[in-house]
C-alpha cells in the first residue's frame, strides 16, 4: 500500500466525531491521572480495559492514546508549583521548575514546560512514521552491554555535572544505585538487604522515593518558612515568556526529543530515565548555566524528552509487538482486545491503523498544551497561597499518592524515611537529583551489566559504543577533577539555601 | 478481590474478568471490586488474604509466582494454597520452546547445536531447563536476568539470544507472526499432564512434539528420574494452574457451593467466554465449580524432596537460586 496513502487514511479515520470526542474524552482523562501523583497511566488503562472491549477498534485506540500521550505534559504541574511530581519522571522537572516557581515565575515555567512537551511529543510521532523500514536493523545494533553503559554516564554526569559539588553529586548517586539493589537480584533470584520483611522484596517502589525525596522535604521547609511557594507576589505572567524560552532553545528542544525517542525504543528504560538523561544532557552541552537555581532549559530538554518517549515506545510494541514497558504491555493487550494484532503485519496489512497511532499522538499533544496554557493563570496562582492553607492538600496529596504504590503499610514508612533522607541531603548540601538518577538507573543497570556478563564474559567490554561512552566517563571524570576548587567553595552557600 | 500484582498484569487481566462476570451469577449481584497489591513476589497480598474474613467476601487470584513461592517453601508465605477453595481457573496453558533459525535444520538435531544461550524472562517457569535437562539439550548459558518474557523475546529478535521458550497464551500475538516469517523455528512443547499422569500434547499443538516426543526421538528412550518427575510436577502444579479464583480456608459450605455454582455458570456464558478468548488459550477449556477444586487438589504439590533437588539443581547447574 502506498505510504501517503495510509497517511490520509488514518487521518481521515481519526476525524470522525465520534472518535474525535473519545480522543478529547482521552485527553482530559489523561490531565487528571497526570497530575495526581500515584496513579499512573498504566493502571488506568487497565482499568480501561473492560470498557473498550466490544468498542470501535479506532475509538478504542483514540482513547487510549489520548489518555498516555498526555500524562507527561500534566504531572509537571505539581512538580512545578508543589515540588510533588505527578508522576515518576516529572521528578526532573522539579530541578529546574520549582525554583522558578519560588521566583515567582510559576507561569513561565509552566509555559516552556507545556511547550516543550508538545514538540516532544510531534517530535515522537514523526519518528514513529520515518521509523518504519529501518526498526529493524535498529534493533540489532544496541544490545545490553550499550544499555548498560548508558546507564552508567547518565548517572556520572548527572552527579559529576549538574550541581556545584561533583564529589558530593557521585556520592548521592552511589547512594542512589545502592538502593536501587534492595529487593530480588536480576537472573538469580537472590533478595538483598531484605531483613525478611515481604515489602522490601521488590524493592523499594520509585514513586516513594520521588515523593518523599522532594515532595516531602520542601513542604517541610515551606511550614517552616511560612511563606507560600512563590517568594514574590506576581505569579500570572510569563506563559509567553515560558514559550519563547522553548523556541529559542529549538535545537536543545530537538536533540532533547531524539534521547526521548531512543530511549523510549530501548527496551525498560522508561520515560523516568528519559527525562533524566535529557537533563543532564542539557546540563553538560550548555555553557554559563545555572542549573539547579531555575535554569529554563534543564525543564525544556527533560519535558520534551519524557513526551517523545510515547513515540519511541510505540515502535517495538506495534511493530515487533515486543512492549517496551509496563504502559506498553497493557497497550498491547488493549490492541488484542479490540482485534488488532501487533507485529510484522503491522507495517503491510495494517498501516493505515498504524498512522492512525501516529496522528492521535500528535493531536493528543497538541489538544493538551492548549487546554493545559490556557490553565496555567489559575494554576499557577496556586503558588501564591498562603502555606498554612495550602499545605494540608498536598500532604494529602502525597500520602494517598504514596499509598497507590502497593496499598502496604510500608509505603507510608518507606515515605517517612525518605523524606527524613531527602530533608537532611537538602539541609547539609548534598544534591538530591543524583540519588534520584542512580536509583532509577540503578536496577536498570545491574540488569544489563549482569546480562552482558552472562552472555559475553568480559568481551562485551570491546564493543565500539561501550568504548565510546567508557571515554565520555572518563572525560566528564576530568573534567570534575579540574574543576578550579576555588569555584566549588564559592558556590557552595548558594547550593544550600537555593537549590533543589 | 485480592489481585496481587499491578493493574494489567496478567493476573489482574484474569481477574478483572472474574470480577466482571461472576456477579452476573452470584445470588444478589454483589458488586466486586479489584483491589491490586502488588509488591512482595505476591506474597504480601497473599497473607492479606489468608488473614481475611471467611465471609466469601474476599477473594484472590493466583498467579504462578504464588504458586511458586509455596512449592518451593518459601516462609514468608503464611499458607499453602492446599488449605484454599478454588473457584475456577482459565484454559490449561504449554510452554513452547522455540530457537533462532540458524541453530538447527530440523529439532532432531538440536543435540548437535552449537552455544546455545537460552533467554528467559524473570520470574518464568523452569519447566523449559528441566525440559532441557532431561534430554541432555546442551545449553551453553542460560540467561535469567530480561525483565519478562517480551524483553527476553527482543533479545531473541536482536540475536543476544537464540532459544526461549514462551506460554501458549501469549505465542499467538507474539511469536507466531515471526515463525510464519521464518525468523523463529519452533523446536518442542511441554505439553501437558493427563488424568493417568503421562505428558500428552495440548489440543493447541496437535503436531509439535512435546519433550517426551523429542526425548524419544534423540535419545532412543523416553526420559525418566528425578528431573522427569519435577518437571511433572511443575508442570501439573504451575503451568496449568495460573491465575486460579480461591476463597479463603474454613469459608461455609452454602458459600462455597454458591461460587462453585456461579462460576459452572459463568464459565458457559456465551460473552464471558467471547471477551476471555483473547487472554487464554483456545485449546483448553475453562475449568469452575467442585470439580475443578477436587482436581487442583488432587494434581497441585510437590514433594520436599523434590523441591530440595529442583532448588539444588538449578543452582549449582545455572546459577539460578530460588528461595
Amino acid at each position: 500500500m502506498d505510504y501517503f496513502d495510509a497517511l490520509a487514511q488514518g487521518l481521515v479515520a481519526l476525524m470522525d466525531p465520534t472518535r474525535f470526542l473519545f480522543l478529547f474524552l482521552g485527553v482530559l482523562l489523561g490531565i487528571a491521572v497526570g497530575v495526581l501523583p500515584g496513579l499512573g497511566g498504566t493502571a488506568t488503562m487497565a482499568i480501561l480495559l473492560p470498557v473498550i472491549y466490544g468498542m470501535d477498534p479506532y475509538t478504542a485506540l483514540a482513547l487510549l492514546i489520548g489518555m498516555m500521550a498526555v500524562t507527561a505534559t500534566a504531572d509537571t504541574i505539581p512538580a512545578v508549583l508543589f515540588a510533588v511530581p505527578g508522576s515518576t519522571s516529572a521528578a526532573t522537572s522539579i530541578i529546574e521548575g520549582y525554583p522558578m516557581a519560588k521566583q515567582g515565575q510559576a507561569a513561565r515555567a509552566l509555559g516552556a514546560a507545556f511547550s516543550a512537551s508538545m514538540l516532544g511529543g510531534l517530535f515522537g510521532a514523526v519518528v514513529l512514521v520515518l521509523s518504519v523500514p529501518i526498526a529493524r536493523p535498529l534493533l540489532q545494533q544496541w544490545l545490553s552491554p550499550e544499555f548498560f553503559m548508558l546507564c552508567l554516564t547518565g548517572v556520572v554526569l548527572v552527579g559529576g555535572l549538574a550541581g556545584d559539588q561533583p564529589l558530593k553529586g557521585l556520592m548521592a548517586g552511589g547512594l542512589g544505585l545502592l538502593l536501587a539493589t534492595i529487593g530480588g537480584a536480576p537472573g538469580v533470584g537472590f533478595y538483598r538487604f531484605t531483613f525478611d520483611l515481604p515489602y522490601l522484596l521488590t524493592g523499594i517502589p520509585l514513586i516513594i522515593v520521588a515523593l518523599g525525596m522532594f515532595g516531602l522535604p520542601e513542604l517541610v521547609d515551606m511550614q517552616m518558612k511560612g511563606t507560600s511557594v512563590s517568594e514574590v507576589p506576581i505569579v500570572g505572567k510569563g506563559v509567553w515568556q515560558g514559550y519563547k524560552d522553548t523556541f529559542r532553545n529549538w535545537w536543545l528542544v530537538i536533540r532533547s526529543s531524539a534521547i526521548g525517542a531512543w530511549v523510549g525504543f530501548a527496551p525498560g528504560i522508561g520515560q523516568s530515565a528519559a527525562s533524566w538523561i535529557a537533563y543532564s544532557h542539557a546540563v553538560t552541552t550548555t555553557k554559563d548555566g545555572k542549573f539547579g537555581k531555575g535554569d529554563v532549559r534543564g525543564l525544556i530538554a527533560p519535558e520534551a524528552a519524557n513526551n517523545a518517549v510515547r513515540g519511541g515506545d510505540l515502535i517495538p510494541t506495534l511493530l515487533f509487538g515486543i512492549p517496551g514497558s509496563g504502559g506498553m504491555a497493557v497497550f498491547l493487550v488493549a490492541l488484542i482486545l479490540i482485534g488488532v494484532r501487533p507485529g510484522p503485519d503491522m507495517v503491510d496489512k495494517q498501516l493505515p491503523f498504524l498512522f492512525t497511532v501516529v496522528w492521535s499522538l500528535a493531536i493528543a499533544s497538541i489538544i493538551v498544551t492548549a487546554m493545559c496554557t490556557a490553565l496555567i493563570r489559575p494554576i499557577a496562582a496556586l503558588s501564591t497561597v498562603k502555606a498554612h492553607i495550602i499545605i494540608p492538600f498536598i500532604l494529602l496529596f502525597v500520602m494517598v499518592g504514596a499509598f497507590q504504590a502497593t496499598g502496604d503499610w510500608g509505603d507510608w514508612i518507606a515515605l517517612a524515611v525518605f523524606g527524613v533522607l531527602g530533608w537532611t541531603m537538602k539541609r547539609v548540601g548534598y544534591p538530591r537529583p543524583p540519588l534520584m538518577v542512580g536509583f532509577v538507573l540503578g536496577s536498570l543497570a545491574e540488569r544489563y551489566l549482569w546480562t552482558s556478563v552472562a552472555i559475553w564474559d568480559g568481551n562485551w567490554l570491546y564493543r565500539p559504543w561501550v568504548l565510546g561512552l567508557f571515554a565520555v566517563i572518563i572525560a566528564s571524570l576530568v573534567f570534575v577533577v579540574r574543576k578550579p576548587k576555588q569555584q566549588q567553595e564559592q558556590n557552595e552557600p548558594a547550593q544550600i539555601s537555593g537549590g533543589v | 478481590m485480592v489481585v496481587p500484582t499491578d493493574a494489567g498484569g496478567s493476573a489482574d487481566r484474569i481477574g478483572r474478568l472474574y470480577a466482571k462476570y461472576l456477579p452476573k451469577f452470584l445470588p444478589g449481584s454483589p458488586n466486586v471490586i479489584v483491589r491490586n497489591m502488588p509488591g512482595g513476589n505476591t506474597i504480601i497480598a497473599a497473607n492479606f488474604f489468608y488473614g481475611s474474613k471467611t465471609d466469601g467476601l474476599t477473594l484472590y487470584t493466583s498467579p504462578s509466582s504464588t504458586a511458586l513461592e509455596d512449592l518451593l517453601g518459601n516462609k514468608a508465605l503464611k499458607f499453602s494454597l492446599r488449605e484454599l477453595t478454588a473457584v475456577a481457573a482459565p484454559p490449561a496453558s504449554t510452554n513452547v520452546v522455540f530457537v533462532r533459525p540458524e541453530v538447527i535444520e530440523k529439532p532432531e538435531d538440536i543435540l548437535k547445536a552449537q552455544r546455545l544461550i537460552w533467554g528467559q524472562g524473570a520470574g518464568s517457569s523452569t519447566s523449559f531447563l528441566l525440559a532441557a535437562e532431561m534430554i541432555g539439550i546442551p545449553v551453553a548459558k542460560a540467561v535469567f536476568s530480561w525483565s519478562g518474557q517480551a524483553d527476553a523475546f527482543r533479545a531473541f529478535l536482536a540475536g543476544e539470544t537464540n532459544i526461549s521458550s514462551v506460554s501458549s497464551t501469549g505465542f499467538d500475538a507474539q511469536v507466531k507472526p515471526f515463525v510464519e516469517r521464518g525468523e523463529a523455528k519452533l523446536l518442542m512443547q511441554s505439553g501437558m499432564i493427563d488424568e493417568t499422569g503421562s505428558v500428552i500434547r495440548h489440543p493447541s499443538f496437535p503436531n509439535l512434539m512435546t519433550v517426551v516426543d523429542l526425548g524419544e526421538k534423540v535419545n532412543g528412550k523416553a526420559p525418566s528420574g528425578m528431573a522427569f518427575d519435577v518437571f511433572k510436577a511443575i508442570a501439573a502444579s504451575l503451568d496449568s494452574m495460573k491465575q486460579i479464583l480461591f476463597l479463603p480456608p474454613n469459608t461455609p459450605d452454602s458459600i462455597v457451593q454458591a461460587y462453585w455454582d456461579s462460576a459452572d455458570k459463568m464459565v458457559k456464558d456465551p460473552d464471558f467466554l467471547k471477551e476471555s478468548s483473547a487472554l487464554t488459550d483456545a485449546g483448553d477449556t475453562w475449568r469452575a465449580g467442585k470439580a475443578f477444586d477436587q482436581m487442583f487438589h488432587k494434581s497441585y504439590g510437590m514433594k520436599p524432596e523434590a523441591s530440595e533437588w529442583l532448588k539444588n539443581t538449578m543452582q549449582t547447574k545455572y546459577g539460578l537460586v530460588l528461595q
